[in-house]
């Protein structure tokens, strides 16, 4: 890694956040959504891993792991959301008929 | 060389992200985000941490996305009802999403960041780049709370997954959706 810094790890992961956002934001599909959503939590991976890389020192060598052990267990939360998230859209699927949030508008019916 | 790969990855990684938000059709927006996916767990290589960068493609890319596709083709959304951003909601998204971009750029450039070490200047094998048994030594010794609770919420979660494909309905028993049982994954 020899001229790629801290500021341009940044610069991909606010990147890929705000295209994230942009996603949650625009679309009306659930699934699409989703997606959005994973892709916000990648780029907040990215940043844990790219500051404790830069950040990393030998006096606290197991400090040094902190990011990338966070980002295991982002990466296993993101797991369980993305299951129970797809499951409750195919329930919904099945209750309404749709995935479409705008049509979605009910508590109850 | 590795400043051209990264820029290759990072082109990859938003340009397949802007294609996620883009595309009409949800099996194309699911193949971009597994692209994507790819595109950053080149970059997690780039960073030097090795086990993060097969977690990413085994877990993210391969189950992950992958139970997106089997979620939309089992749905099959239909296309003819694809939707059509409204003016205003598409004026505001961008407006929001150039916001938040400026804000976040802005902060770049403030702190003038350390330079990276080497992996040798770490005494042994303890340099976060040297193999999967740093990650698993912190993982087992620093981080076995978190650990053991993440297990207990991946079996929670295989079970509110059980319960949520169930139906109250009788006769919808029989087209239960399948059990997903990813999560065994880590």
């Amino acid at each position: 890694m020899s001229e790629i810094g801290l500021n341009d790890c940044v610069t991909v992961a606010s990147l890929l956040f705000a295209i994230g956002f942009l996603g949650v934001m625009l679309r009306r599909n659930l699934l699409t959504v989703l997606m959005s959503i994973e892709l916000m939590l990648n780029a907040s991976n990215l940043l844990l891993v790219s500051f404790s890389r830069y950040n990393a020192s030998p006096d606290a060598p197991m400090a040094a792991l902190d990011g990338p052990v966070f980002v295991f267990f982002i990466i296993a939360v993101a797991a369980a959301e993305v299951a129970i998230g797809l499951a409750i859209v195919v329930a919904l699927r099945r209750k309404r008929g749709t995935v479409m949030a705008d049509e979605l508008n009910a508590l109850a019916n | 060389m590795m400043d051209i790969l990264f820029y290759a990855l990072s082109a990859l990684a938003a340009l397949s992200a802007l294609g996620v938000v883009v595309c009409r059709n949800a099996v194309n927006g699911a193949m971009c985000l597994m692209l994507s996916l790819t595109g950053v767990a080149g970059i997690y290589l780039l960073l030097g941490s090795f086990p993060l960068f097969g977690f990413q493609i085994l877990v993210y890319a391969g189950a992950i996305a992958s139970l997106f596709l089997f979620v939309i083709m089992l749905l099959d959304v239909d296309q003819a009802a694809a939707e059509r951003p409204k003016a205003l909601a598409l004026a505001g998204s961008t407006l929001a999403f150039a916001a938040l971009l400026w804000a976040s750029l802005s902060l770049i450039g403030q702190i003038d960041p350390p330079e990276p070490l080497p992996a040798a200047a770490f005494p042994g094998e303890t340099a976060p780049s040297a193999s999967i048994m740093t990650l698993a030594r912190a993982l087992l010794t620093r981080h076995m709370l978190p650990f053991q609770t993440v297990g207990f919420m991946l079996l929670v979660a295989m079970l509110s997954v059980v319960l949520t494909s169930r139906s109250a309905n009788k006769e919808d028993q029989a087209e239960a959706a399948p059990v997903e049982s990813e999560a065994s994954s880590s």
